[in-house]
């Protein structure tokens, strides 16, 4: 085998193996930091939901009190409010999703899922659990949810679900008295549940991941032709030459060509060599002859 | 003329029952749209800032709204088309009166308590709110805070039977049927309420030092007195019209119904009631 063939193999060798790794460590690590990057925007989107209860607890329902003894609002409930506004959110971002899931909410559209209740499950079974999150696929592609549970923390949730009796009848007149009663203190009732698309990070990683390999690719590709280039031209050749001049000499063909080079490197040293040895061999031929 | 015409400028001058200067014992501190005050016989138009007095009846018309802040810490917020009648001093009584035949009332008492008439009962409120709602003898109710008592009428118009209310509950009683208490108000109720009424009511008083000019606009007429002199206080309204028989207009329309006022009978026909001695021996001419 030809040593410029060796060498390619050898070359070709390496260069896949640093592809492969390089692209391994690349590939991860994209996908690490496109995940990390989609559950910061559900951690934002959380948290804006949960800001959203708070600042409806504390400071629209106390404006509301005398409003809610004529018609119930359902502005004054948090859970209403936290879904209302991610709702406008949606109408420009429709792949994000957020629900109050409930187990037994006073609204339906809050009634939990399967896979929603199997979350509220792991709330409600292990009371350390302050965050679940998982992936999933939806209608628009894989999505990543974050969810937090929902717990009766305050006496001031049981005014409107302990008991049909015991809650406003204007929100009877609006709900009906078959849902969303037998809360109980410190009991976790439902989970806070966004859902963030994993597409376009994905899709962006992928990109950059893409877009790197191709130039890894393109970069491993010109060095290889580059090194073919000044394998073939600075020993291949030389060498090819040499030995071809050599064969011939050996023949007795004493006119093959002349061991010349100017330069100093290592087959330059080399011809000088040979050269010397023709000569040599040239002045011993014609001693033996004398 | 005849000869006792002569003498009833001055009768009607004495019999008029024109008060004393009356004090102030509140402020209108709202008004929208356009309302009046009746002070005496006599309409005066009411801007914010206009003074009230014991006695004072204060109207609106349809889609009109005023806001009364009574020294002694209540609130009470009219619309119209609706009046309400400042019997008493709110200051001095307890608990103060207001008389409302008609119209929609929001009335915030202070804890000395407030009393609101209406055609078939009264309402007694403390510290708490209270929304009433009356057409002359049908009235709805709703106590939106605090409690209250219900004091049911005689027909002789004296204290009947007493209910106690709590915050939630509502009554109505039509023009013939009985009272019903429920709890919580109806969705109709609540849909009629002039919008404000679902807020709480704010308090303005301090924002209204300048007492403005009052201008006056008239003289009621007996078309508009005519549903006072019938109801609960018609003696003190006699009285209080009396000067009114002045008005030739006045007068003509009273003639008619004067049965119905025997002070007024007794001054426009006196001969009715002359002795028969003095008719009999009038000697011959």
């Amino acid at each position: 085998m030809k040593l410029i063939w060796k060498f390619n193999l050898v070359l070709l060798g390496i260069f896949a193996l640093g592809f492969v790794v390089a692209g391994y460590i690349s590939y991860r690590s994209l996908q690490s930091n496109a995940r990390e990057e989609i559950l910061q925007n559900a951690r934002l989107m959380m948290e804006a939901a949960s800001s959203s209860r708070n600042y409806t607890i504390t400071q629209v329902k106390p404006l509301l009190e005398t409003q809610m003894k004529y018609h119930f609002l359902p502005q004054t409930v948090p859970a209403y409010a936290a879904t209302e506004q991610f709702n406008e959110l949606r109408k420009k971002h429709p792949d994000y999703t957020y629900k109050e899931a409930t187990l037994n909410p006073t609204n339906p559209r809050n009634r939990v899922a399967d896979w929603e209740g199997d979350v509220v499950n792991i709330f409600r079974n292990t009371s350390t659990t302050s965050e679940v999150i998982g992936e999933r696929d939806t209608p628009a592609g894989r999505a990543l949810y974050l969810s937090r549970p929902i717990q009766v923390k305050s006496k001031s949730c049981l005014d409107c679900h302990s008991t049909a009796e015991a809650a406003p009848k204007t929100m009877i007149e609006l709900y009906g008295a078959a849902n969303g009663f037998g809360w109980k203190m410190d009991e976790v009732i439902g989970a806070q549940i966004v859902s963030v698309p994993m597409n376009v990070p994905i899709e962006r990683a992928n990109k950059t991941f893409t877009t790197f390999m191709g130039s890894l690719a393109a970069v491993f590709l010109a060095i290889f032709v580059l090194l073919n280039v000044m394998l073939y031209t600075m020993v291949i050749r030389r060498v090819t030459r040499l030995a071809g001049i050599a064969n011939n000499v050996s023949l007795g063909n004493m006119d093959a060509g002349e061991f010349k080079t100017n330069s100093k490197d290592e087959i330059g040293i080399l011809t000088e060599s040979m050269g010397r040895m023709k000569a040599s061999l040239l002045q011993a031929m014609k001693m033996l002859e004398g | 003329m005849k000869s006792w015409l002569k003498w009833m400028p001055l009768v009607l001058t004495l019999l008029s029952g024109t008060a004393s200067a009356a004090t102030e014992i509140g402020v209108i501190t709202l008004v929208e749209g356009s309302a009046r005050l009746l002070r005496g016989a006599s309409w005066f138009k009411v801007v914010a800032g206009t003074r009230v007095e014991e006695s004072d009846i204060l109207e609106v018309p349809e889609r009109a709204n005023a806001q009364l802040e009574f020294a002694a810490g209540h609130i009470a917020d009219l619309v119209g088309s609706g009046q309400v009648y400042i019997v008493a001093d709110p200051s001095k009584t307890v608990p103060g009166v207001l008389q409302m035949p008609t119209g929609w009332l929001k009335v915030v008492a202070a804890p000395r308590g407030l009393r609101v008439r209406t055609y078939p009962f009264d309402l007694v409120l403390t510290d708490g709110v209270l929304v009433v709602h009356t057409n002359g003898p049908a009235v709805e109710f709703f106590v939106e805070s605090g409690s209250a008592r219900l004091i049911e009428l005689t027909p002789r118009g004296l204290d009947g039977a007493v209910r106690d209310l709590m915050a939630g509950q509502y009554g109505s009683k039509s023009a013939t049927g009985p009272l019903v208490i429920a709890a919580g108000a109806p969705k109709l109720f609540a849909d009629a309420l002039p919008r404000h009424f679902v807020d709480a009511l704010p308090t303005l008083a301090t924002t209204l030092k300048t007492k403005p000019t009052l201008v006056n606009e008239g003289e009621i007429t007996y078309a508009e007195a005519e549903p006072w002199l019938a109801g609960r206080d018609r003696a003190v309204f006699e009285r209080r019209f009396t000067g009114r028989l002045r008005d030739p207009v006045f007068r003509s329309a009273v003639l008619p119904a004067v049965a119905r006022y025997p002070a007024w009978d007794r001054l426009l026909n006196p001969q009715k009631y002359a002795p028969k001695d003095a008719l009999t021996t009038a000697p011959a001419k």
